[in-house]
């Protein structure tokens, strides 16, 4: 019994990937959020366009539009989508990181021009998807404003 | 095993939406659900019911993906697989 209460008690957090507003899935506009088709997970209404990696982990791809940074941890797969419909606009992204490339939780893994986005009309809220789960527990979503890379945004309470 | 090829037509390519409805509809069966994307880099595989697998495999409008269908319930998933391409992916 003893052998197991220590990792029992562990719980797994994603941290805030920028500055900004933490909020849930829910108000995310777009149903592919929203809905949780994609995935459980929070979102980020951004004040700062540095994204930083929520967790511990390993980037299993960048998209060739390069606003979505899919990282493989040990919670699971994660997905920093940056904006909707900012497929549109490469232009707008700059990552800072490779496929295969390991990343720690903090680091910053793309510069996002907040400014163009908005200009463009696109809305720059920040969906932080956990695709594929693989630690058990209960999710629990920090709301409100948060420091990227210091602030919890998501808990998985064992 | 089962087989089929869709030619994408969908703006952006395969991306976090159109291939959560590809995830969504492969989680439904329980074959083993494979696609595989051809080009002049070479062959990129990924599991369908894999989000992130999906979405590396970068592949764009106008490209072919291959499906390749392997289990007990292979005949229903192509179907409903190939449906679900033609009518939501695009």
């Amino acid at each position: 019994m003893k052998l197991f209460s220590k990792s029992q008690k562990t719980n797994h957090h994603l941290l805030a990937v920028c500055d900004g507003e933490a909020v849930s899935l829910e108000a995310v506009p777009d149903e592919a959020f929203s809905s949780g088709m994609l995935g459980e997970g929070y979102a980020i209404v951004p004040k700062d366009g540095t994204i930083l990696a929520p967790a511990d982990g390993v980037i299993e791809s960048v998209s060739d539009s390069r606003h979505a940074y899919a990282i493989s941890s040990e919670i699971g797969d994660l997905l920093v989508h940056i904006g909707i419909d900012s497929v549109k606009l490469p232009d707008a992204f700059e990552p800072l990181v490779g496929k295969s490339e390991s990343v720690s939780a903090g680091q910053p893994i793309a510069r996002a021009n907040l400014a163009k986005l908005r200009a463009a009309g696109i809305n720059t809220i920040i969906p932080v998807l956990i695709t594929d789960r693989r630690a058990a527990g209960e999710v629990k979503i920090k709301c409100g404003p948060v420091r990227g890379g210091k602030d919890t945004a998501l808990i998985i309470e064992k | 095993m089962q087989s089929f090829n869709h030619t994408l037509n969908c703006v952006g390519g395969l991306h976090a939406r159109p291939a959560g409805v590809i995830v969504n509809a492969a989680k439904q069966f329980s074959s083993d659900i494979l696609i595989r994307k051809l080009s002049a880099e070479g062959a990129k595989e990924a599991d369908a019911k894999r989000l992130i697998s999906l979405m590396s495999l970068g592949a764009r409008k106008g490209e072919t993906i291959t499906f390749y269908i392997n289990g007990p319930d292979e005949a229903a998933a192509a179907e409903k697989l190939l449906a679900v391409c033609r009518e939501t992916v695009g």
